[in-house]
C-alpha cells in the first residue's frame, strides 16, 4: 500500500533529521500518529507520556488554534488540498505554549480517493514566531503612540514607498481611506498634489534631497502647513516628514504685528505734537496766546496718551485673564446703570441722559465696575458723537430668543451717526470715526466694551445711521429665576 | 472734508509750503514751526486735496503725512504730484508714524525727496526742508 519504497523512506527522514526537523505519519483509520522522537523532546515531554493517537495530541492544541488546524484537515481529508500547513500553539509538559510549524502531503489513498495516510515535517517555529509577534506589538505600540502626534507623520522607505503613517496626516490633508486601504505614495502624491499651492510644492520635494524645512499652503480648505525632512539612519527606510498645522499660530503673528504697528503709528502721533510744540515753546519767542494754546494741546494729548495706555492696559489684562480678575455677583441691573448715569459728566456739557428703565430689575450676573465703565464708554462715545444735538436716551429692552431671554441696556443718540463702512470697523482697535482730532479719543472703547461683555457672556449690538444718530445695545443673558426690585 | 486754508493763505511773492496731515494739531504745529515769514502756507487734510492744492499753488516744498484715511495716502498722492510736468520743481517730504525700512524705500518709489518719521523735531525740520535744492 505504501506509494514510497521503504528505503527512500528512511533517508528523507533521515534528512529531515538532521536539518532539525521532524516527521509525522497519519494513519487516518486508527486515527495513529506517529511522531519522530524530536517530538516528545520539544515539547519536553517523555518517551511514554503521551500517546500516538491524534486524540491525545489534539488535546494540547491551544484552544484559539483548534478550529483552523481541524479546518486545515478537514479540507486535506475532503480532498480540497493536496498539502496540509499550519501554524498552531502546543501545551509544553511545563504548561507554556510552543509554536509549531506542520506541513503534510498525503501519502496513500483508498481507490475511492480518500486520504488512508498522511506523512509530513514539523519544526519548532517559536523562536521566530516570537520575534514576529513582538515586531507586530511594537509596531501597533508605534502606531498607537504616533496616532496621539499633533503633527501629520510620513516615512518613506529607500524605494520611495510609503512605509507608514499616521492618522494626523489622513486629517491635515483632508484624505479619506476605506476600511483596510493603505495609502500609497501615488495616492498621497496625487491628494496633496490637488490641494497644495504648487510654487510650495517644488520646495518641498527638492526637501527630499536632505535634512529640509519649509511651508505649505493648503488650498481647500486654507491652511498653512509647516513641514521637515530628516533622512533616517535604517537600511529600509529613508526619509521621515512632519507636517504641522501652523495657521492659528501664522494669524496670531500676523494680528500681533499689526496690532504692534497700529499702536506704533497711534503712540506717535500724540507724540508728534507734544515733542513739537514744546521744542517750538523752548526755542522760540512766543505770544502769550500762541504759548497758552500750544500748553493746551500737550496737556490735552498728553492726556490722550494716559488715557490709551490706561485701555491698552485694561484690555491686555481682560484678554490674558479671560475674565479671572472679575468679580461676577448675581445683582439687579437697574441700580448699576443709575449709578453709572449719576457719576457720568464731560466737562462743559451740560446735558442731561434720559433713563427709562421698565419695572423692576432682572437680576444679571456681573461685575459692578466692569460693565460701569463699558456703559460709561458707550455713554462718552454718544455724547461725544452727538455735540449740540438733543439729549442722550438710555432704556431698557428685552428680547427672547428660543427659551433664553435677554436683557439689554440701550444707548441711543441723535448725533453724527455713522456710515457703514464705519459701522463695520466700530471693533477694530484704534478705528476712530472721527479723523480731524477734533473729538478726542483712543479707538480702544468699544473693543473694551466688547470684550467686556463677552466676558459676562453678553453682546455688544450696534446700528446706526449716518447723520441720524446711533444705537448701542448691551445685551445680557437673563436670570430665569425671576427677578427683584430695583 | 473741505480743504483748510491756512492763517497765512493771503497771496505774497514768497515761495509757497503745502501741509497735508489728517491731523489738526499735527497741520497746526507744522504752520507753527514754518511761520517765520520765508514761506506762504496753505494746509489739506486729505490726499485729494493735496493733489488738488498742489497743482494749484505749484508750492515749493509740500509736507505729506503717509497714512491718511480717504481715497489717497499720501504715498499715492506723492506719486501724483510727481507725476505732474508742472509740479517738476516742487520737493515732497514724507512725514510718517511708520519707522520701518521698507516704508522709507516705498517712499523713495513714489518719488518722495525727504522723508522723515513722528515724532520729529521741528527745527530739524526746518534745516531739512532749507538743504532741499
Amino acid at each position: 500500500m505504501n506509494m514510497l519504497a521503504s528505503n527512500s523512506e528512511e533517508s528523507w527522514k533521515k534528512s529531515i533529521e538532521g536539518a532539525d526537523d521532524g516527521f509525522w505519519d497519519w494513519d487516518v483509520e486508527t486515527g495513529k500518529v506517529v511522531h519522530s522522537r524530536q517530538w516528545r523532546a520539544m515539547l519536553g515531554y517523555g518517551e511514554t507520556e503521551i500517546g500516538d493517537t491524534l486524540a491525545e495530541w489534539g488535546a494540547l492544541v491551544h484552544p484559539e488554534d483548534a478550529e483552523s488546524l481541524r479546518d486545515g484537515f478537514e479540507r486535506l481529508l475532503h480532498r480540497e488540498t493536496e498539502v496540509y500547513v499550519g501554524e498552531y500553539r502546543l501545551r509544553c509538559r511545563d504548561g507554556q505554549y510552543k509554536w509549531v510549524l506542520k506541513r503534510g502531503v498525503v501519502a496513500d489513498r483508498a481507490a475511492d480517493g480518500t486520504p488512508l495516510r498522511v506523512i509530513g515535517t514539523f519544526a519548532d517555529i517559536d523562536r521566530v514566531k516570537t520575534v514576529d509577534e513582538q515586531l507586530k506589538s511594537r509596531e501597533r505600540q508605534l502606531q498607537e503612540i504616533l496616532s496621539f502626534s499633533p503633527e501629520g507623520v510620513l516615512v518613506f522607505s529607500l524605494t520611495n514607498q510609503l512605509t507608514f503613517y499616521n492618522q494626523r496626516l489622513l486629517g491635515l490633508f483632508g484624505i479619506e481611506l476605506a476600511p483596510g486601504e493603505r495609502l500609497t505614495t501615488i495616492a498621497f502624491m496625487e491628494k496633496i498634489g490637488a490641494q497644495i499651492d504648487l510654487s510650495d510644492a517644488s520646495g518641498l520635494f527638492k526637501g527630499f534631497g536632505g535634512a529640509a524645512e519649509g511651508t505649505l499652503r493648503l488650498l481647500r480648505p486654507l491652511r498653512i502647513v509647516k513641514w521637515e525632512v530628516r533622512q533616517l539612519d535604517d537600511p529600509i527606510l529613508r526619509h521621515i516628514l512632519f507636517f504641522r498645522d501652523v495657521t492659528w499660530e501664522t494669524e496670531v503673528d500676523r494680528l500681533k504685528s499689526e496690532f504692534l504697528a497700529t499702536a506704533a503709528h497711534e503712540l506717535r502721533t500724540p507724540l508728534s505734537s507734544i515733542y513739537g510744540f514744546v521744542e517750538l515753546l523752548l526755542t522760540r519767542e512766543l505770544k502769550e496766546a500762541d504759548r497758552r494754546e500750544y500748553l493746551g494741546i500737550i496737556h490735552e494729548q498728553t492726556q490722550g496718551l494716559i488715557r490709551m495706555l490706561g485701555e491698552l492696559l485694561d484690555l491686555a489684562r481682560i484678554e490674558a485673564r479671560v475674565g479671572r480678575d472679575f468679580n461676577m455677583q448675581e445683582q439687579p441691573l437697574w441700580p448699576v446703570v443709575k449709578r453709572v448715569v449719576t457719576d457720568f459728566n464731560i466737562p462743559g456739557d451740560a446735558r442731561k441722559i434720559r433713563v427709562k428703565l421698565a419695572g423692576s430689575s432682572p437680576l444679571v450676573v456681573l461685575d459692578a465696575d466692569k460693565i460701569g465703565q463699558a456703559l460709561l464708554n458707550v455713554l462718552s462715545n454718544a455724547h461725544k458723537y452727538s455735540a449740540g444735538k438733543a439729549e442722550v436716551m438710555i432704556e431698557s429692552v428685552k428680547q427672547k430668543d428660543g427659551t433664553a431671554g435677554w436683557v439689554g441696556i440701550r444707548v441711543r443718540d441723535c448725533g453724527i451717526g455713522m456710515t457703514q463702512e464705519q459701522l463695520g470697523r466700530i471693533f477694530e482697535r484704534f478705528y476712530r470715526a472721527d479723523t480731524t482730532g477734533q473729538i478726542p479719543g483712543t479707538g480702544l472703547g468699544m473693543s473694551l466694551v466688547k470684550e467686556i461683555m463677552q466676558i459676562h457672556g453678553g453682546r455688544v449690538e450696534v446700528s446706526s445711521e449716518f447723520g441720524k444718530g446711533t444705537e448701542v445695545t448691551l445685551w445680557f443673558p437673563e436670570l430665569t429665576r425671576g427677578v427683584a426690585g430695583g | 472734508m473741505a480743504e483748510a486754508s491756512g492763517s497765512a493763505a493771503r497771496e505774497t511773492s514768497l515761495p509757497r509750503l503745502l501741509i497735508v496731515d489728517d491731523d489738526g494739531n499735527l497741520r497746526k504745529l507744522l504752520a507753527a514751526t514754518f511761520s517765520y515769514g520765508k514761506y506762504e502756507i496753505h494746509e489739506a487734510c486729505n490726499g485729494v486735496d493735496a493733489v488738488r492744492l498742489a497743482s494749484r499753488l505749484e508750492p515749493a516744498v509740500i509736507l505729506l503725512d503717509v497714512m491718511m484715511p480717504g481715497e489717497l495716502d499720501g504715498l499715492e498722492a506723492c506719486r501724483r504730484i510727481k507725476a505732474q510736468p508742472a509740479l517738476k520743481g516742487t520737493a515732497v517730504v514724507l512725514l510718517t508714524a511708520l519707522g520701518q525700512e521698507n516704508d522709507r524705500q516705498r517712499g523713495e518709489l513714489a518719488g518722495a525727496d525727504a522723508y522723515i518719521v513722528k515724532p520729529f523735531s521741528p527745527l530739524k525740520l526746518i534745516e531739512l526742508v532749507d538743504s532741499l535744492p
